[in-house]
């Protein structure tokens, strides 16, 4: 396991320069000059080039991005272009609403998705099953800026049950449900589809009805041999869906006045602040990464066969 | 299964661990004064330093804790702020001010002429990289320190403690006016070092009626009263001014009673304009801009004057007006807008007049079998498409073909400011109530691109008539002057003057004296009162 993790972590360095080199690509050809927004609607052309060369937008590419790289090596993610403020210490700043906002959804999205997937599985063509299916179908197709408006209004403009907005939301999980159940009802709507095809292909493969021949009891069969062999895909899902949520859902944060890292990533990219979205980009691929690492061990944890394959053993 | 529940169960506790170790401060106010102003801005004020301010949003917070040596009152009269008095020369080009005495930063420091020599010679310091270096770029040595060559502008002296002598290098009328815009804010000399690594502004101490006693980025900015302010005190005990991006949201939060205002917009503006119980608190306030289409000037089709009038001439503002703004905005017939010095709303002779159009498109080479076409850039937003989808419909009935462009923000300008779009959907707001702001900086030839003159317009007589009207003293004489100038731009026709437009806000009901001031930093809230 631990030469495993080596292995995989040792692959990230290469992963994260390509990311970096792209971010810094894409930036460098979007149109748009930072320094036109930072002198504003009246800015001359002494003012704009004196800003450039402060930014080093003069340099050429490559130039701008070894600096970059040697920065970041010595544990610099730069100043904000706009207000100047450490790159790190903001997100550090903005680090707890996402995740808070990222837990609580990731609980609402596997709770209510597993019980969804396995309640439709085991009920699979019966009515039940179709209102699950409903329910998951609806889930997925409705997009996040409607369904968070709408909550926001039935939920907390109308009947008053939540607080309108993460407003001082310091001390409190309150502020943080319906946000996060906007944010979690689609992966979970998502998950209850997953968990219901591989469980029905788990449940009616040939060890499931050697067990059930064995006199195990229903519930057994169900969480022992059911739900733990579907649990691959899950996980996939899952992780995939935690990174996202990590690096900030830039809807739900601006509908729902959370200040995380969403809205401070859209704020940056509309005013061109070009420190910041380096900074976010970076930090956003280590989460992906981490997490996915994470996901990777837990697949060789749950299942030792995909460690052996991993680890180029013959699987027998 | 229990193993997967726990490291579930486990990811989760992390989660909320973690969020529980990177907590937020929390809000503390006791304060005498009463009531409490709930407000809030568009975007966050992420940058308060007043050197290198340039969005409306900032500018508004700032106004509320910074003072300039002058300002403009609720009426729109320059008054003295943390000057006392002032003396012109006969000539015009030094200004001497005298302090008022016994006025204290937040932080206990006292101001005097050294702060404001500072304050001054920050916009001017390479180092710092104002973009507002325009504001004091006629006073004397500017030019050398903005180079670099000298470490102090010569042109700013400190008389004594209480007395600030500005000389320069020309006479420049509208100095006054300049003066009190945001960036030439007073900052404490003392805190020279925290200025320096921007630390200072994150909760800024100015002289100003408020000071920011809580701050989350992206969420809100607490303002208590300065209890010790040199001027008239605010009524207000302190103001919740938060951070919401999104109009629904606004409009949503206004209906829970959590805002005491709210701005209104072409879209909700009539719903709460019909409903009784909002109508009577809905203010209309003239602001200081234009709206306007702008060619560029230099290349065809809109290098032929013709054409550019002939467009004027197919736009029926009025009923635009009607249809978009409900009537809340005036035709412009030039770029100064009414309230400042050089309007006057004498008809320039771009009236809707689709005949003369027509004569002027055929005259051009245009005509139905030959229309002329032209993409026209503009913001990918819906207060821009709900103008631009009118012209284009408009047009086309003349055989004229718009291809809409819309773009984001910062491309627009890019692209605008490079001259790569032909036409744009652009609007100008003042930075200080001058004519001249209307002029200068939209039509002037040294300022083609990002400097302001983005239609790329230029008339060797036009830059001298505006290049002498700032050196007149006398106020009445340079508003005539600026009104000849603003008539003589419309004769060339460089845009299709639109309109300028006033803004709607609706206030809550426990909201009085609010005042509503046609430029952004006019208004620091003294007068407002809000019952509990």
């Amino acid at each position: 396991m631990l030469e495993f993790t080596i292995r995989r972590l040792s692959a990230t360095i290469p992963v994260l320069i390509g990311i970096l080199l792209i971010a810094f690509i894409v930036l460098y050809m979007i149109p748009g000059d930072p320094a036109q927004t930072i002198a504003g609607p009246r800015a001359d052309a002494a003012t704009l080039a004196r800003i450039s060369e402060e930014m080093g937008l003069n340099q050429p590419l490559y130039q701008r991005f070894s600096s970059y790289l040697s920065r970041i090596y010595h544990g610099n993610l730069g100043d904000s272009a706009v207000s100047g403020k450490p790159v790190l210490e903001s997100v550090i700043e903005k680090l707890p609403y996402t995740l808070k906002l990222a837990a609580i959804a990731m609980t609402f999205s596997i709770v209510l998705g597993i019980l969804a997937g396995i309640i439709s599985a085991i009920t699979q063509g019966r009515w039940l099953d179709r209102v699950c299916t409903v329910f998951s179908v609806t889930g997925i197709s409705i997009p996040v800026f409607l369904s968070g408006l709408v909550f926001l209004y039935v939920f907390a403009v109308k009947f008053r049950w939540f607080p309108t907005s993460g407003f001082r939301a310091d001390n409190t999980l309150m502020p943080f449900i319906l946000p996060a159940f906007t944010l979690g009802i689609r992966s979970a709507a998502f998950l209850a589809r997953i968990v219901r095809s591989s469980m029905i292909e788990v449940l009616n493969q040939d060890f499931i009805r050697t067990a059930r021949a064995k006199g195990l009891s229903p519930a057994r069969i169900l969480f022992k041999h059911g739900l733990v062999n579907a649990l691959i895909p899950v996980i996939t899902v899952i992780g995939l869906d935690l990174s996202s949520y990590l690096n900030g859902s830039v809807i739900v944060e601006t509908i729902f006045d959370l200040p995380g890292i969403g809205r401070f990533a859209m704020d940056a990219i509309l005013q061109r602040d070009y420190p910041v979205i380096q900074g976010i980009v970076l930090l956003g691929a280590l989460v992906f990464i981490l997490v996915n690492l994470v996901v990777d061990l837990l697949y060789a944890w749950i299942n030792p066969k995909i460690r052996d394959e991993m680890l180029g053993k013959t699987a027998r | 299964m229990k193993r997967f529940l726990f490291s579930t169960a486990f990811v989760c506790v992390m989660f909320l661990t973690a969020s529980l170790l990177f907590n937020s401060p929390a809000e503390t106010n006791p304060s005498s004064y009463k009531g409490v102003f709930s407000g809030y801005l568009s975007s966050e004020p992420s940058n308060l330093d007043p050197a290198r301010g340039v969005d409306v949003n900032e500018a508004s917070i700032q106004a509320k804790i910074f003072d300039g040596l002058v300002r403009y009152d609720e009426k729109m009269k320059l008054v003295g702020n943390l000057a006392d008095s002032w003396t012109v020369a006969a000539d015009g080009k030094e200004f001497v001010f005298r302090l008022k005495q016994n006025v204290f930063f937040h932080n206990g420091q006292v101001m005097t002429a050294s702060d404001v020599v500072y304050s001054l010679n920050r916009i001017l310091d390479p180092t710092v990289g104002s973009p507002r270096t325009w504001v004091l770029e006629k006073v004397e040595g500017a030019a050398e320190c903005l180079r670099g060559e000298a470490s102090t502008v010569s042109g700013i002296t400190a008389l004594d403690d209480y007395t600030v002598s500005i000389k320069l290098i020309a006479p420049f009328a509208p100095f006054m006016s300049l003066l009190s815009m945001p960036a030439c804010y007073i900052l404490p000399s003392g805190n020279a070092h925290e200025i320096a690594d921007r630390s200072f502004f994150e909760k800024p101490a100015g002289t100003g009626p408020f000071k920011i006693t809580d701050r989350v980025r992206d969420s809100f900015v607490k303002l208590t009263a300065n209890k010790n302010y040199h001027g008239q005190k605010p009524h207000l005990a302190s103001m919740d001014i938060r951070i919401i991006p999104e109009n629904m949201k606004a409009e949503m939060e206004f209906e829970s009673g959590n805002l005491d205002m709210l701005q209104l917009y072409p879209a909700n503006y009539e719903r709460f304009k019909a409903d009784p119980d909002f109508s009577s608190r809905i203010t209309d306030v003239p602001s200081l801009n234009v709206f306007y289409v702008g060619f560029n000037n230099q290349v065809a089709p809109f290098d032929d004057a013709r054409v550019r009038r002939a467009l004027n001439m197919l736009v029926d503002r009025e009923k635009i007006i009607k249809a978009v703004y409900q009537g809340r905005a005036i035709p412009a017939n030039g770029s100064i807008p009414p309230g400042i010095s050089g309007y006057n709303k004498d008809q320039n002779g771009l009236e809707y007049n689709p005949e003369e159009a027509k004569r002027l498109l055929k005259e051009a080479g245009y005509s139905i079998s030959k229309p002329l076409t032209f993409d026209l850039y503009q913001r990918s937003a819906q207060s821009a498409f709900e103008i631009t989808r009118l012209l284009q419909g408009e047009f086309k009935k003349h055989g004229v073909v718009i291809n809409l462009k819309p773009m984001e923000w910062s491309a627009l300008k890019d692209a605008v400011s490079k001259g790569e779009a032909p036409a744009f959907y652009m609007s100008w707001f003042g930075d200080y109530p001058d004519g001249e702001n209307f002029l200068f900086p939209l039509f002037h030839s040294s300022n083609w691109g990002a400097g302001g003159n983005r239609a790329r317009f230029k008339n060797d007589d036009i830059d001298h008539m505006i290049e002498e009207s700032v050196k007149i003293q006398d106020n009445a004489r340079r508003a005539e002057a600026y009104d000849r100038i603003n008539r003589k731009v419309a004769e060339h026709a460089p845009w299709i003057y639109l309109w300028h437009a006033s803004e709607s806000y609706l206030t809550s009901s426990k909201v009085n004296n609010m005042d509503f001031t046609p430029m952004f930093f006019c208004d620091n809230a003294l007068t407002l009162t809000v019952n509990d």
